[in-house]
């Protein structure tokens, strides 16, 4: 299995390209820019699962550079049998303190810039008359909270893109899917002070945060066959709310 | 192979239809042709001729017709 990893220099989607490793699949693993410290995990994590992981770097915001890294993927000429779109931003803020401009730009990695990475993808795939795309929504696109008004917004879009994706490339062998996870243990999370993560944690069934592998499993389990006639849903990965 | 074969060659794989048809293949006269084999077709032709079309070359090609017209468009020439 050959996956494409979005995002994949930190928190979820550092935990993705660890579980999708250990599982055997090659990875492209895409992040803003180089650094020696992700090219040698890269490196480690590709050795000891006796995978090839190669690094692909673009920034979100800059749709010439995605449409130029997803190409140099396609032009490896390999099957590319998954796509994990995992890369976004976070912002907190009630409208009334929020710039529409820095609005914009949450859409624009959150949202569009999954759209451009999913157009040029898809072609591929459907090409190949199969694939995955697992698009990473959240609980705040499905919860309305104050101060979410950007990035609740951005994942609701991202899930009801996802919907409306899984109609279109299903009958060409491609199914699509997001998790929409709930409070999780990364650094994005740490922008809240102790007592709202406390409270975060509290909202849920089981009273902790969850942790990253348990979102990159569920992603593991969506590529797999497995999940052969999952298509169009929406994962929530909340610990019970 | 010449790019005209190429890309009759495109529309027999894509289409499923004999290449004698080909010529005459529009988006309404062919049973395959509907929006996904729109895509089909259109991915394939991108990979045959290292080509992008654009979105609203998608809506435009309706035909084999308007697929050596766009190719045009893209300096290939037919």
């Amino acid at each position: 299995m050959n996956v494409i990893i979005t995002g994949s220099n930190r928190g979820i989607g550092k935990a993705m390209v660890e579980t999708f490793a250990a599982s055997g699949a090659n990875i492209w693993a895409c992040a803003r820019k180089a650094t020696p410290e992700f090219e040698s995990w890269l490196n480690t994590t590709a050795k000891t699962n006796g995978v090839w992981i190669k690094p692909v770097y673009f920034e979100m915001t800059d749709a010439e550079a995605i449409n130029a890294g997803i190409q140099s993927i396609i032009d490896d000429g390999q099957s590319i049998d998954v796509l994990v779109n995992n890369a976004g931003i976070s912002t907190v803020g009630l409208l009334s303190m929020s710039k529409v401009e820095d609005i914009e730009k949450l859409f624009e990695v959150n949202y569009f810039a999954m759209l451009r990475v999913i157009q040029k993808v898809s072609k591929r795939m459907s090409r190949q008359k199969h694939g995955v795309i697992i698009n990473m929504g959240s609980i705040a696109g499905i919860e309305p909270q104050p101060g979410k008004i950007a990035y609740g917004s951005s994942k609701a879009a991202v899930m009801m893109m996802t919907k409306c994706l899984a109609k279109e490339l299903g009958p060409m062998g491609i199914r699509v899917n997001a998790i929409a996870p709930g409070p999780i243990e990364t650094k994005m999370i740490h922008q809240y002070k102790d007592e709202v993560l406390e409270k975060l944690a509290s909202e849920t069934s089981l009273r902790r945060l969850g942790r990253t592998e348990e979102i990159a499993r569920v992603a593991l389990f969506l590529a797999s066959d497995q999940a052969s006639y999952i298509n169009g849903e929406i994962i929530k990965v909340d610990g019970g709310r | 192979m010449s790019n005209i074969e190429k890309l009759k060659n495109a529309f027999v794989e894509g289409l499923e239809i004999p290449v004698e048809e080909v010529e005459n293949a529009t988006m309404d006269g062919v049973e395959k042709w509907d929006s996904i084999g729109q895509m089909s077709l259109v991915a394939i032709i991108e990979d045959a001729f290292g080509i992008e079309f654009e979105p609203d070359e998608v809506m435009q090609f309706t035909s084999f017709e308007a697929g050596k017209n766009i190719l045009k468009n893209h300096n290939i020439e037919l």
